[in-house]
């Protein structure tokens, strides 16, 4: 008997390993979920009884939906956010003065309208109106100018700060109108307005208490966070307030439907992919991502898989350019030669990916192709390369990336093809909001960066090529930006501030197509592919979603409809 | 031949080890599974004749392929022989039991007779840092000790001697304080013996049988425990065919390909199993108090 329950036991442990993925990141014991969130759903008979009293908002009381992410939200405040989900979060809690629809096209959410001089170095922004916070601040130019010297002061070194150092200061002219002084003729300006870190939070919270920002910003949007517990979940729920549903305001047309949007929505972080597909399968989440590899497994459970028509994400392999290593251009072509992309896009990404053929994909704007130059795979080419370097035996080098499956395996398939030139490599998964913080952790030494080699997607989302590419310049290392290879390059810095300084579209297509060649030829990392990013969802609870071009969910125009 | 035996068993005296092996080999399952684990352990020696391929011989060609007279076990997401990898795995299974565990039995071993035999403030010292790492669950306390120290298969050795050597230090510890006034234990001290002897050729002998179980016990244990660091990420780092990693990355393909999550499972679960029973059968062979 005891024999008989040793067996079951061993039997179960051994295959318990394959169902405890859930928390396969996280080192500290958590307190119990109180699975609070479905709760309000079991109850049938609460259908339909949204007020309609409410400005017209017709949102059932129990559309309460679940979202599963690949990763924790890393912080609230957008100045502060380096990732693209946070970003996507914030967008839905908080507004800008511009913003973007789901095709990527300029929208005017705060601001109405915009005036600039010939010089591209004095925007007046005219502010809508009638607007409050959350918590009741009045949205006028001095919650604007609150928010936008925040941005602007470079001291303060906030992840996403090197996106403001063209403004020297602004200035209120009366309550709804603000002009903003550029330090140089910058024409990618409303661009930069548009992207998350634009985001304007309530001026009486970053006054008060700033800290709580980072944990849970107060802004004008359309959700507000009711809770974040690390980890494990986060949930909005419907501010049902909001602007954008009031035709007045919006100036004769409602921004969102009067249908738009759920009572609440739980983003639960399951880094695991399998779970995450176990979790849609069983109707435990309405939306999340999709990887290619489960297309057939989700589409035969009833869900609706898509994918995203124009994408801005772009997967690197980053080279950090201030080691000793991969100072030399010929390593580091070297690599670019050893790495048979076309191979990898079939075996870790099911094939749904194009080879990149520049540093920034199609769909950001000025984008040039290098098709022309594309590092052939050849590994003797590579390896002779690397004699030629002093590196003969090859040599062994760290590598950082996240620690959710799918970039453990592209991490696994570049450690293979390298090792056929005699590089070896360690692979260190880490946690997503760990990760950004050891990469952006880098304090000024070169030496103390303490990766190699470092794999990552990037999405520019404010769409425009000087975010894409200025990030490669000196002037973008981390913390303040995100030059990963710490790549440091005179005629590529002088190329950048050229791009900026005029809003000539020629002009700027010209200098960008340079640079995109420069630093093509210099290959501080190998640009692997651009990702169309799939997602799922369940479409007999929910509809009009999908992901911006830049991989965060859009949501904006949600209905439920179960 | 039976009549050999005969004579056998009448000049044969009865020495507690011919007693053990009389108790041991009437348990059956004990000793299927001792043959499991030999099997086990011979492969794994001899693992380069085993196995026809490498633990990192891709092909992509192949990728995600059932089980065929190729592939035995099928492939993996890099068209990887799954069963040479799994062969390959359990060299590192095995050194990580046999090894972390044999050293934590030495160290448990020495500071349990230590503590046991001089007492006071010595005793004090050890049995409370035992009784905080016991305050400890197990695997908790090993993804601590990862967690200070970085992933590796070394740390999680290390990470498996330091939780299992506190059972090894309190279970000597017993015997010994159970030995050290028995008589012929004062007989051997009358005669001048030195304390290391009286430890080591007096006392510590009595404590064998127990150590002994608890060693076998221990590896199964501890292979699991060296698994699912492994499988947390926390353990062995990719290409190595770690069983618990290799189970890890099946992960993502369990709803298509039930092979790959199914054989490094089953060879985590064959190899604990026969630990532990091979342990249970040991600890029936050499408990006095357990009659046939």
């Amino acid at each position: 008997m005891k024999k008989a329950i040793a067996i079951l036991l061993c039997m179960l442990m051994s295959f318990a390993m394959l169902g405890c993925s859930n928390n396969d990141a996280s080192v500290e014991p958590s307190a119990p979920v109180d699975n609070n969130t479905p709760a309000e759903s079991q109850n049938p008979e609460q259908t339909n009884t949204a007020e309609p009293a409410q400005e017209g908002v017709n949102v059932a009381e129990n559309s309460d939906i679940v979202v599963v992410t690949g990763s924790d939200m890393v912080t609230f405040y957008p100045i502060n956010a380096a990732n693209t989900l946070d970003g996507g979060i914030q967008k839905l809690m908080m507004d800008g003065l511009v913003g973007f629809d789901k095709d990527y096209k300029l929208i005017w959410m705060l601001a109405t309208d915009c005036e600039a001089n010939e010089d591209s170095t004095e925007y007046t922004f005219h502010l809508r109106q009638g607007i409050s916070f959350q918590d009741g601040t009045p949205w006028n130019a001095e919650a604007a100018k609150v928010n936008l010297d925040i941005m602007a002061n470079q001291e303060l070194k906030y992840k996403k700060s090197s996106n403001y150092r063209m403004i020297d200061h602004t200035e209120v002219v009366d309550e709804y109108t603000i002009k903003v002084y550029l330090k140089y003729s910058f024409g990618a300006f409303i661009n930069y307005l548009a992207h998350p870190s634009a985001l304007m939070v309530s001026p009486t919270q970053l006054q008060n208490d700033p800290d709580s920002v980072e944990t849970g910003a107060i802004g004008s949007g359309q959700y507000s966070l009711i809770e974040w517990r690390p980890g494990e979940y986060w949930k909005l729920a419907l501010n049902r307030e909001w602007w954008g549903y009031d035709k007045e305001i919006c100036g004769g047309e409602a921004l969102v439907a009067n249908n738009a949007g759920f009572n609440t929505i739980t983003f639960k972080p399951i880094s695991e992919a399998a779970t995450r597909v176990a979790m849609l399968m069983a109707k435990e989440a309405e939306m999340g991502g999709a990887s290619s590899t489960y297309v057939e497994t989700l589409t035969g459970a009833g869900l609706t898989v898509e994918y995203q028509t124009t994408g801005l994400s772009l997967t690197y392999l980053y080279m950090n350019c201030q080691k000793e290593l991969f100072k030399d251009v010929r390593v580091r072509k070297a690599i670019n030669m050893a790495i048979d992309i076309d191979t990898m896009i079939n075996v870790t990404e099911g094939g749904a990916a194009a080879r990149a053929d520049s540093y920034i994909t199609p769909a950001v704007s000025y984008y040039s192709s290098q098709a022309a130059e594309l590092y052939k795979y050849d590994i003797e080419a590579a390896k002779a390369l690397l004699e030629e370097a002093g590196y003969p035996n090859g040599f062994e080098v760290t590598m950082w990336t996240m620690n959710n499956s799918s970039s453990v395996q592209r991490g696994e398939f570049i450690q293979q093809q390298l090792e056929q030139i005699g590089i070896k490599v360690n692979v260190v998964p880490c946690e997503s909001g760990v990760l950004s913080s050891n990469v952006s952790g880098y304090s000024g030494d070169p030496a103390e960066t303490g990766y190699d080699m470092y794999l990552r997607g990037f999405s520019p989302s404010t769409g425009d090529a000087d975010q894409g590419l200025a990030r490669f310049s000196t002037a973008m290392f981390m913390p303040a930006g995100s030059n990963y290879c710490l790549y440091s390059n005179a005629d590529y810095d002088v190329l950048m501030e050229k791009g900026v300084a005029t809003s000539n579209s020629d002009e700027r297509a010209a200098i960008y197509a340079e640079a995109q060649k420069l630093i093509w030829d210099e290959c501080p990392c190998v640009p692997l592919f651009f990702t169309t990013d799939g997602y799922v969802y369940n479409p007999e609870k929910i509809s009009n979603v999908c992901y911006y071009p830049d991989g965060s969910f859009y949501l904006r125009d949600g209905v439920y409809v179960g | 031949m039976k009549k050999d035996n005969k004579t056998d068993q009448n000049t044969d005296i009865r020495t507690p080890f011919s007693e053990f092996v009389r108790k041991f080999k009437k348990q059956k399952t004990a000793v299927a599974a001792s043959i499991v684990l030999l099997l086990i352990v011979l492969i794994a020696i001899f693992a380069d004749f085993v196995a026809q391929y490498g633990i990192n011989d891709y092909n992509y060609s192949e990728m995600l392929q059932g089980p065929s007279a190729k592939h035995l076990f099928g492939t993996d997401e890099f068209g990887r022989d799954i069963f040479s990898r799994i062969v390959y795995g359990a060299r590192i299974s095995l050194a990580i039991g046999f090894g972390a565990v044999s050293l934590a039995a030495i160290l448990g071993a020495i500071l349990g007779l230590i503590s046991g035999y001089y007492g006071g403030i010595v005793d004090s010292i050890i049995m409370r840092v035992c009784d905080v790492l016991f305050a400890f669950p197990g695997l908790i306390l090993a993804i601590a000790i990862v967690a200070i120290l970085g992933p590796g298969l070394y740390n999680v050795v290390i990470a498996v001697i330091v939780f299992r050597t506190p059972t090894f230090a309190r279970l000597v510890r017993g015997t010994t304080l159970q030995m050290k006034d028995s008589v012929y234990v004062q007989a051997a001290r009358s005669l001048g013996a030195s304390d290391a002897r009286l430890l080591f050729t007096h006392i510590l002998p009595s404590a064998l049988p127990s150590v002994i179980v608890q060693y076998s016990i221990s590896i199964g244990g501890s292979i699991m425990t060296a698994a699912s660091l492994s499988f947390l990420g926390m353990g062995a780092a990719p290409p190595t065919p770690e069983w618990g990693l290799m189970l890890s990355n099946a992960r993502t393909y369990v709803f298509m390909c039930w092979h790959y999550a199914v054989f490094p499972g089953l060879a985590i679960f064959l190899t604990v199993l026969c630990f532990n029973l091979v342990g249970d059968g040991l600890r029936s062979a050499l408990d006095p108090k357990l009659t046939d």
